[in-house]
């Protein structure tokens, strides 16, 4: 059974792929010239590779390396 | 003058067109299978069916080289108006909830604050650009957003 804080981890990871796929298409229908919109697949690419590890994580340890779950933990009132 | 009067898969009206070169744009962009054409001649129907197809106020419209029904269009200001606010709602989520939570070498963060920096200036820019009387609204629009891109996604949507 998940505990409190792999849920709030969970929620959160949610949360990310929702406002990365959002971003990802809202920034699509920007005229961003040559420039901007080389920064932003390079942006993108680097929020999806972040997604990518979250959603591989199996342990806590897994998402230490991509998370500070203890900042997270504290933001959501859990010690 | 013939009317090409088009209803949807449920035989809803839609609109309708008089040129045969827009029937063959439709026909062209839009998916026929959800899509029922039917050709009115002026000079044999009856007046009152003509008089209620062009009171109806469905005739198409060219949006970017697109052709649109009135309430697309009407829907596409709709979302275009909607996409603006939710650009800076999911700007602020990201930078406020997501980026102190996750963890980044120092070239990724320099890269995904240009990036977040860059967007919400081109939606300041827009926004100055609207406001101030010098250039039409569509040309400021055209100039911050693919429009074209938006209107092909609000078609397929509506097909």
């Amino acid at each position: 059974m998940k505990g409190k804080k792999e849920r709030v981890i969970e929620r959160f990871v949610d949360e990310f792929e929702y406002l990365v796929k959002e971003l990802e298409n809202y920034a699509g229908y920007l005229e961003l010239g040559e420039e901007g919109e080389q920064l932003k697949n390079d942006a993108i690419a680097i929020l999806k590779k972040k997604l990518k590890k979250m959603k591989k994580a199996e342990d806590m340890k897994d998402y230490k390396k991509v998370i500070r779950v203890n900042k997270l933990l504290e933001k959501e009132g859990i010690e | 003058m013939t009317y090409y009067v088009i209803f949807d898969k449920k035989r809803n009206y839609r609109g309708y067109m008089t040129s045969k070169k827009d029937l063959e744009t439709f026909k062209r962009q839009r998916n026929q299978d959800n899509y029922h054409i039917l050709k009115v001649k002026k000079e044999n129907e009856n007046k009152q069916l003509i008089r209620s197809i062009v009171n109806s106020n469905g005739e198409i419209i060219y949006h970017h080289g697109y052709i649109m029904f009135p309430d697309e269009e009407e829907y596409f200001t709709q979302a275009f108006d909607q996409l603006t606010i939710d650009i800076y709602c999911r700007l602020k989520d990201i930078i406020k909830k997501c980026m102190p939570i996750i963890k980044y070498e120092k070239e990724e963060e320099k890269v995904l604050h240009e990036f977040l920096r860059l967007i919400y200036s081109h939606m300041k820019e827009f926004e100055k650009a609207l406001e101030s009387n010098d250039i039409d609204g569509e040309d400021v629009c055209d100039r911050f957003f693919k429009i074209g891109k938006m209107v092909e996604h609000i078609i397929r949507i509506m097909d």
